[in-house]
Parts: C-alpha cells; structure tokens; sequence
C-alpha cells in the first residue's frame, strides 16, 4: 500500500466498482459483483492493464454481489494544498505531448471512471486514450453521459476519447501507473488540461483532458 | 553589420554569412528518423543531433542535475549546468558562438530557438519538425517578439520570455 489516495478519498472505490459495473454491463459480463477482496490503487492499476490488453478476467477481482446502486460522483473534489494525491498515468504520446520540450509523461485520470474506459478504448482499434472535454467541470459532468451511453448500449469510445499517436518512449510497452502529485500542480492541470508533473525529475508532461473536434 | 542577435532588425532573406557561428538551417538532418524523434527544441538549440535515444533531451541531464520544474529559474540553471552561456539581450555577436533563446509558459512546456546564419531564428517543437515559422505561420526575425502562443490549437502559450545564452559553435552535449 501506498498510503495515499485519490482526490476522491475513499471513495475512489466506490467509484471503481461502478466504473467496473458500467464496463461489465458494455461487454455484457455479469454487472452485480462486489470486490473479491478490499481493492487497492496497486490492484487498480493492474485490472487497467489488464483491461487495455485485453485479458482481464473478472472472476479474479469480483464475486456475484447484491444488485448495486450506480453512483457516479460528477464534481470535482477539492484538494488539500497540503497533501499530495495519488492519480493514474498512462504512457500515451499524442499529437499534442509530440510537440512539447519536456518528456512525455502520458493521460493522467482523477476519476477511476474515465481510467477504466481509457484502458477500455486502448484495447480497441484505432487506440483512444485522452478524455475529450471542454474544461474540467465538463470532463466530471461527462461522466453521466458515458454512463448513459452505456446504459442505452450507444456508447462509442471516439465520442468520449481522443486518439493517440503511439507510446512514449517509442517501442515502450503500455503500462498504468500510479503517480503521486502533489495538491498545488492539481488546480492547474486542472485548468487548462495539460501540465509538467512533478512525479519524477525531471518532470513529465500529462493531458488530463482535450477539447473535442470542432 | 552583423545581423546576429536577438533585436536584430528582420532580414528575410540575408547572405549566409550574417552570423558565422551559427549552425546552417538543416532540415534534412533533423527531420528523419531515428533523429527526429530522439531530440527536441533543447537538443536543436544545442546543436546536438545524434547519438539519442528516443525521446527528448532535458536541460541538465548531461550534468547530471536536470530541472526538477518548468519555470524561468529552473530551466535556466539546468541549461547553464550543461554548458549554456548566459547573454545580454540583446545579445552582440560573439565570435565561436551562436544566441539561442529560452521561453517558458510556466508549468507546462519550455522551448528554445536558435539563430541561423542568416540572422533569422529556427526551432523544432519537441519530436517534430525543425522550422522557421512561429505560431502564426511567419518568419521569427525575433524570439522576443514572434508569435510564442500556440493555445489555439490546444497547445501551449509560452508567453514568458527568459533570455538569450550562447552556444560554442561546436554545440554542447545534451541528455543522458
């Protein structure tokens, strides 16, 4: 364990189990589960993988649960100046991350939700990975249309993701990671989207979001 | 008159010879592969186009103390670490040198331009291509005052304007 968590808190989990149930209810796999054991960032991380190479086998993270209540949390949380966050990288190089200086980190994901369909829409073909929204309020508030999509069996990853170039390094492996970043690089990547984390030195560019085709 | 420097009045279309130190404009050299995508705005400015892995060479990897962020400040001493010369701006001719100029849109991306021997200036964008355009599409007579802002397009704004430094004609060596 890491001892951190998301900006959610605990209630990332919550959240990750809904995002599972809406990704089971798209591939049409049993949609009431609960969690085989108390899930964690670290087994987060490995069920994208998972996800985006298109092995991931449900009966080894989730039982038959009672019927549950899909809820999706649609607002930003607020963040501690003080603490640092936990958010989920992947190593992504878009058209965007190509023109930037500084190395390539990837998509950084707040919301397990938006993780979950990003591994989803890796696996397909063209990959798809950055969230297409119009600022950050609208990425959170999204989320209830993917959900809807979903529900309505409309849902089409280019609707909610942005295409990709490749991986970074280029002939690197496509790999989730945790990042650890601190609360004061969260409103600004918030804002605009994009930012130099400082999850390594020196730091890595991160999309969080980009605007949508006009 | 030398037409190197970052104020130096525009000249579109100048004899080779307006800035000797200068590396000549290649394209051709950066532009492919495996060197296109295994050097960057910083590694252009320096001269340094071969022996890269893929990727993007950081200010202070060389020396062994990159930037720990994306601020005037710290990219600046990374790239002094590495070998790049503090100069005044404008910066005057300087024989066995050519300018390069550092900006920064704070949090984000830096970027770095270099002058060519004809006075004007050329960058390349990360793993894409060298160029002589700025954002607007125009010839960069001026680092200073060219169209940095690439917001439009989802991309950076790199509004703030560090400096001028100066690189040995023979380039200095940037990453790992």
């Amino acid at each position: 364990m890491t001892g951190l968590t998301f900006t959610l808190g605990q209630r990332w989990i919550e959240q990750y189990v809904s995002g599972m149930m809406l990704l089971h209810s798209l591939l049409g796999q049993e949609v009431a589960i609960k969690p085989k054991a108390p899930p964690t960032p670290e087994t987060f991380v490995k069920v994208l993988g998972e996800i985006a190479a298109g092995t991931y086998d449900s009966s080894r993270y989730f039982e038959p649960g009672p019927p549950a209540q899909l809820v999706l949390i649609t607002n930003p949380p607020p963040v501690d100046p003080k603490e640092r966050y936990l958010m989920v990288g992947v190593n992504t190089e878009t058209m965007r991350s190509q023109m930037m200086s500084v190395g390539t980190g990837g998509t950084a994901f707040e919301h397990p939700v938006w993780a979950i369909f990003a591994a989803h829409a890796l696996s397909g073909k063209p990959p798809l990975a950055v969230p297409l929204a119009t600022s950050n309020e609208d990425l959170w508030q999204r989320l209830d249309g993917l959900a809807s999509a979903v529900r309505a069996r409309r849902y089409k990853p280019e609707d909610f993701f942005g295409p990709i170039e490749g991986l970074y390094p280029p002939g690197a492996k496509l790999r989730f990671t945790l990042l650890t970043v601190p609360a004061e690089q969260i409103p600004p990547l918030r804002k605009r989207g994009m930012q130099a984390l400082r999850v390594s030195v020196p730091p890595q560019f991160f999309e969080l979001f980009q605007a949508p085709a006009k | 008159m030398c037409s190197c420097g970052g104020s130096a009045p525009a000249i579109p279309s100048g004899p080779a010879t307006s800035c000797p130190g200068s590396p000549a404009y290649d394209p051709a050299l950066w532009n492919n592969a495996p060197v296109i995508g295994s050097t960057n705005c910083y590694a252009y400015a320096a001269n340094d186009p071969s022996g890269h892995p893929p990727g993007k060479p950081q200010p202070g990897q060389h020396c062994g103390s990159p930037a720990t962020g994306v601020s005037c400040a710290e990219v600046d001493a990374a790239a002094q670490c590495d070998g790049m010369i503090p100069a005044p701006n404008p910066p005057p001719p300087r024989a066995g040198y050519y300018p390069v100029a550092l900006v920064v849109d704070p949090g984000v991306d830096y970027h770095w331009y270099r002058q060519d021997p004809d006075g004007n200036w050329s960058h390349k964008p990360g793993n894409t291509a060298a160029r002589r355009t700025d954002a607007s599409g125009n010839p960069i007579t001026n680092p200073q005052t060219a169209d940095r802002d690439y917001s439009g397009s989802g991309g950076p704004n790199y509004s703030n304007f560090c400096g001028y430094y100066y690189v040995p004609s023979g380039g200095v060596r940037t990453g790992p």
